[in-house]
């Protein structure tokens, strides 16, 4: 099986079905990280399909020398994308209410998605962080090459992003258990995921 | 650490009980996040401006590309469409695995479309389960068939389908 590098030397040499095998090797983590940062799906789905068709025209600036896996640039390229869906600008209907496709919903349950919207609150330093680490994975040298800053730095938002978090889930257990208080409760962190 | 659930020691200090609880709550988090499949994509994309048949399950996950499923009537932006088409012009032939299976889906012979804008119907999710269909205009590529071989919503239809279908979502109490 040929290493990322390997694929992306392809890549550049013109080979695009190089394209194929990165695609099915990174981007299910990709996407999640997608998810994870309360960005809806479909929009994870555009930045992600553009990260990809991206490589195509330009695959350069992978350095094998620092890793074989091209794990921690792809996140840096796709979150570059994430950026750009999210500054689209708001929609002018607001009368529908978002709502989970039922098949979404099979998977997301409440307590999820509780613990979702709350990420999606975090700063977003503390809660790139705290997603490659504790829900990707990742080390903190690769989340520090990733995300381009200091290991002392990852550290700190971990530590900063847990806390949060944890005060957070403190303060709305009975959101997670009753309907009602999460229906009517509009004014706590976690409810609203704007994208 | 999937499935994991901490459990703080007895007579642990309400800090241990709460980093307990935090960790089960983000391991759970974590299981329902690896269900999540990215959309084939690629071959989605090239699949439908190829006019070719709806993309294939990707056989080493043994499962339905279910993120195709709305991707199709939202995805259809501008831009992305034409780095499908420049990607069409290049793909020549199917390139082919050790398999024989082709790796991406083959590109058709490029069609003489012709352009027309029409009311197409949609279909979005409501909070109750069901769905509403709604017209939109729409940009749509026909070839010399008569085949539609592409639509493009308007950017305001688009932007309506996104904030109908964005998960993870606002109550139905809250207005923006």
């Amino acid at each position: 099986m040929p290493s990322d590098a390997e694929l992306i030397d392809e890549l550049q040499t013109g080979k695009r079905q190089a394209l194929t095998p990165l695609y099915e090797r990174h981007a299910d983590a990709l996407y999640r990280f997608g998810l994870a940062q309360g960005v809806a799906a479909h929009l994870v789905a555009e930045a992600l399909q553009e990260t990809f068709l991206g490589l195509l025209e330009d695959a350069s600036g992978f350095d094998a020398r620092r890793s074989d896996s091209a794990r921690g640039w792809l996140y840096g390229r796709f979150r570059n994308q994430l950026r750009r869906a999210r500054r689209e600008p708001p929609t002018p209907d607001a009368e529908q209410p978002a709502a989970p496709s039922a098949e979404d919903s099979a998977h997301w349950q409440r307590s999820t998605r509780d613990v979702a919207a709350l990420i999606a609150q975090l700063p977003e330093g503390q809660r790139e962080v705290l997603t490659l680490i504790t829900l990707q994975d990742l080390s903190y040298e690769e989340t520090a090459h990733t995300l381009d800053i200091a290991v002392g730095t990852v550290r700190s938002r971990l530590n900063r992003a847990r806390a949060q978090l944890g005060e957070w889930l403190q303060t709305r257990p009975a959101a997670t258990n009753n309907p009602q208080a999460r229906a009517t409760d509009t004014a706590g962190p976690g409810v609203v995921i704007d994208v | 650490m999937s499935n994991t659930t901490s459990q703080p020691p007895p007579g642990a200090d309400p800090g241990q009980q709460e980093d307990a609880a935090l960790d089960q709550a983000l391991a759970e988090y974590r299981d329902a996040l690896r269900e999540q499949h990215a959309p084939d994509l690629v071959g989605a994309r090239i699949a439908r401006a190829a006019g070719t048949a709806a993309p294939r399950p990707r056989a080493s996950s043994g499962r339905a590309p279910s993120g195709t499923r709305r991707w199709l009537p939202v995805a259809a932006s501008l831009a992305a469409a034409t780095a499908v088409v420049a990607l069409l012009g290049v793909f020549g032939t199917p390139d082919q695995s050790p398999g024989g299976e082709p790796v991406l889906v083959a590109a058709a012979p490029k069609p003489r479309l012709t352009v027309s804008y029409e009311p197409v119907p949609m279909r979005r999710l409501t909070p109750t389960g069901g769905h509403q269909i709604y017209y939109v205009q729409s940009r749509i590529l026909r070839d010399e068939r008569g085949l539609v071989r592409a639509v493009f919503p308007s950017r305001r239809a688009r932007s309506t389908q996104r904030q109908s279908n964005a998960y993870g979502a606002r109550p139905a109490s809250i207005r923006r």
